[in-house]
């Protein structure tokens, strides 16, 4: 730490601490107008100018940009200090006299007329002053870079490439909100919103934490989701042969690290939606394909994610050039990576069970880890040919063949066979968060964790104790996320970057202060004002009628809400080992029994028994909780407080499934 | 000789930091907030709290993720 003193006070401070920086935490005043937080020190107005000292030499620098290296005192209100500010004030007020901030700086300063004349004088108010924070904000802020200084001394402007509205800029309005003089100003969107700039500053909002914020909490704009896979494991959520462990020494080989040192090239704004800085599509260039019919070409491959990379671990795969390959074909096969890895990981298993062998795969050896095997089956599935025909069918399907054809046990496929409602499961091992089970379980349209994802709040923070806790979060945030799928909007900045104080609010999980800012969004765009609690009701009716198209379609009961073992507990004695003092432990505390007089199998039935009856439970709760019966059907008192017993032939078909009220 | 860490019993000994406890209970998760005995500890002084036997410490785990 290195002594930076003031006039009054003193602070100590990491070296490369600017001047400026020290005088905040200080709580000294310096004059700034070019500098920001969010940006890189840029030193163009000058402004901040100040005498320091170090050692017996004094002299005058900016404090923006002077980085802190040996002890220094900083004289913030000397007579060279104020002598200079004040020749610089003069200058620009002699230059643009009318602007706002100029004229409130030199004020401050003392001066009242400047002593100069200014040959290319500007009388506006909203005059450009040249400091650069819109060209910055765009380049560093927003990785646009459409904004430029153009030409030199006085003939010096801001501009866009050769003088025309660039098709590259996407009107996000980070230069006009940063602009200290208002010469940048938005024309309002053709889509004529109530309020633009309500909707302008909900979103500058987030557009701001990521630039501030992002590189100490999730990395989104470094290495998109990929910074999930080191976590997992680190968690024992990393799904490891077909979710039977939650991590494996490595896990290393395909964590974000190696990705951002080796692999990831992409450092500009996604496609998927140009206006958005956090920016979290990676994507690998100048990749040699090593198979398929591309085999030999050099590619862009766009990702991977982290549920690509934890498929990959799923299989018990750990090669990144691997993935980049497999990630590549799926995009290109437009097959989803989540089901096919969770597909090929349900046929290792079977293949190491003994369900499946070289005959019954085309001659494919298919144990964890057989990478090339694996892609060969993804090309096949591709061709629909060989063994990739089965694979395709998915693993609901594979389940009814394998115990049909081969006269496989089908309790033991549906124990490990990871897909609920016939959608494979995405790559979160499940087994200590019961929420996490049911938000799984009961989402509407399978096994996916784009309804609910409860596992740090049920499982590591210990939040949600009871069955009601976890119900009301299985209430409340699938109705949350629904909102998203209504309004096109993606969720990744409601909760990827989070306010600095959002641990300190009463419902962190809930990121309150983002929810009143998509409050905003709507009340800007539509005029009606709206509260937290009105957007999950437009959810709620949402929800309920897709339940009900469900029940309608066969899928809506509580017989559909069932799920593989596997996501719930150790399916198999070797899994029950590999966690011995956590399910041991928990027979003791939890039911009461003793491990040590009981046998291996005993233990594994006892765990499932206790396991499955606590799903069961929750199931009741959620039920309760959302206004449905105990056979998971929204009741028509539900219906009725949604307005959805409108629908056509709805008393019918709920009476047909003996719910009268 | 034990510390509550997000409602569960862990092993208490003299000098042991914030910033160690999160190390060994490998929290490596960065959007997370501590709380010793209900009160917010900032991350710059996790290194430098120590944490006496008894304290109920809540490491808040702030992604909802997915």
């Amino acid at each position: 730490m290195i002594e930076v003193s003031f006039e009054d006070k003193k602070i100590e401070v990491e070296p490369g601490t600017t001047l400026v920086d020290a005088a905040k935490a200080a709580g000294v005043y310096i004059t700034t107008l070019c500098h920001n937080e969010q940006l890189e020190p840029y030193g163009a107005c000058r402004i901040c100018s100040v005498e320091i000292a170090e050692g017996e030499r004094r002299r005058v620098v900016t404090a923006c940009n002077y980085p802190v290296h040996k002890p220094v005192t900083v004289f913030t209100k000397s007579e060279r200090t104020l002598r200079t500010r004040r020749v610089i004030l003069e200058m620009m007020l002699a230059r643009w006299p009318k602007v706002k901030v100029i004229q409130n700086m030199a004020k401050l300063a003392g001066v009242e007329e400047p002593r100069f004349a200014h040959p290319d004088r500007n009388e506006s108010e909203n005059a450009c002053i040249l400091c650069g924070l819109c060209v910055r904000i765009c380049k560093e802020g927003l990785w646009h870079n459409v904004l430029a200084f153009e030409g030199r001394g006085p003939t010096r402007k801001v501009t866009q490439p050769f003088g025309e509205i660039s098709p590259e800029c996407t009107g996000c309005s980070a230069c006009a909100d940063i602009c200290p003089t208002g010469a940048i100003t938005m024309v309002d969107d053709p889509n004529h919103p109530a309020d633009p700039a309500r909707i302008r500053k909900a979103g500058q909002v987030v557009t701001r934490e990521m630039i501030l914020l992002d590189h100490q909490q999730a990395l989104m704009r470094i290495v998109g989701t990929a910074h999930l896979v080191e976590i997992m494991n680190d968690y024992d959520l990393l799904p490891v042969n077909n979710y039977k462990f939650g991590d494996h020494p490595d896990a290393e080989k395909i964590s974000s690290p190696h990705f951002r040192k080796k692999y990831f090239t992409q450092g500009v704004p996604d496609a998927c939606y140009l206006g958005c800085n956090m920016a979290c599509t990676k994507a690998v260039e100048g990749f040699e394909l090593k198979t398929g019919p591309d085999q030999g070409k050099f590619v862009v491959v766009d990702g991977p994610e982290y549920e690509t990379l934890g498929g990959s671990s799923n299989m018990g795969i750990f090669d990144p050039e691997w993935v980049i390959e497999m990630n590549y074909y799926c995009d290109t096969y437009g097959i989803d990576t989540i089901s096919y890895a969770t597909a090929m990981a349900f046929v290792m298993e079977c293949y190491e069970a003994g369900v499946l062998n070289q005959e019954r795969t085309g001659g494919l050896e298919l144990p964890f880890g057989a990478a090339d095997a694996a892609i060969e089956v993804l090309h096949q599935m591709a061709e629909g040919e060989g063994f990739g025909l089965t694979v395709g069918l998915g693993i609901r399907r594979m389940k009814k063949l394998f115990a049909e054809k081969y006269d496989a046990d089908a309790a033991f496929l549906q124990d490990i066979g990871m897909e609920a409602k016939g959608l494979e499961y995405s790559e979160y091992v499940t087994k200590e968060s019961l929420a996490q089970q049911g938000g799984y379980g009961i989402a509407l349209k399978g096994a996916q964790h784009d309804e609910a994802w409860l596992i740090f709040m049920d499982m590591v923070n210990k939040q949600i104790p009871s069955f009601e806790d976890k119900a009301e979060a299985l209430h409340y945030f699938p109705m949350w996320r629904t909102w998203f799928g209504l309004n096109g909007l993606c969720k990744l900045p409601w909760n990827d970057v989070e306010p600095e104080d959002n641990g300190e609010v009463d419902e962190p999980a809930k990121v309150p202060k983002h929810v009143d800012g998509y409050c905003n969004l709507v009340a800007g765009m539509t005029g009606k004002e709206v509260k937290p609690a009105d957007l999950i009701l437009q959810s709620e009716r949402v929800y309920n009628f897709q339940r009900i198209f469900n029940l309608k379609m066969g899928f809506g009961k509580r017989e559909h809400d069932v799920i593989p073992y596997r996501s719930a507990g150790p399916v198999t004695e070797e899994e029950y080992q590999s966690r011995a003092e956590r399910y041991d432990g928990q027979l003791k505390e939890e039911q009461g029994l003793d491990p040590a007089a009981m046998s291996l199998a005993e233990k594994v039935a006892a765990t499932r028994q206790w396991r499955e009856d606590r799903y069961q439970k929750l199931l009741d709760a959620v039920y309760k909780r959302r206004g449905w019966t105990a056979d998971g059907i929204p009741t028509l008192a539900t219906a009725k407080r949604l307005g959805l017993d409108q629908m056509e032939g709805l008393t019918e078909l709920l009476a047909a499934h003996g719910v009268k009220e | 000789m034990a510390i509550l860490v997000n409602g569960e019993s862990y092993a208490w000994r003299q000098g042991l930091t914030i910033a160690q406890l999160i190390d060994e209970k490998k929290f490596s998760f960065p959007l997370k907030t501590v709380f010793v005995n209900g009160k917010r500890i900032p991350k710059p002084e996790h290194k430098k709290t120590i944490l006496a036997d008894g304290d109920e410490v809540q490491v808040l785990h702030l992604m909802s993720g997915g």
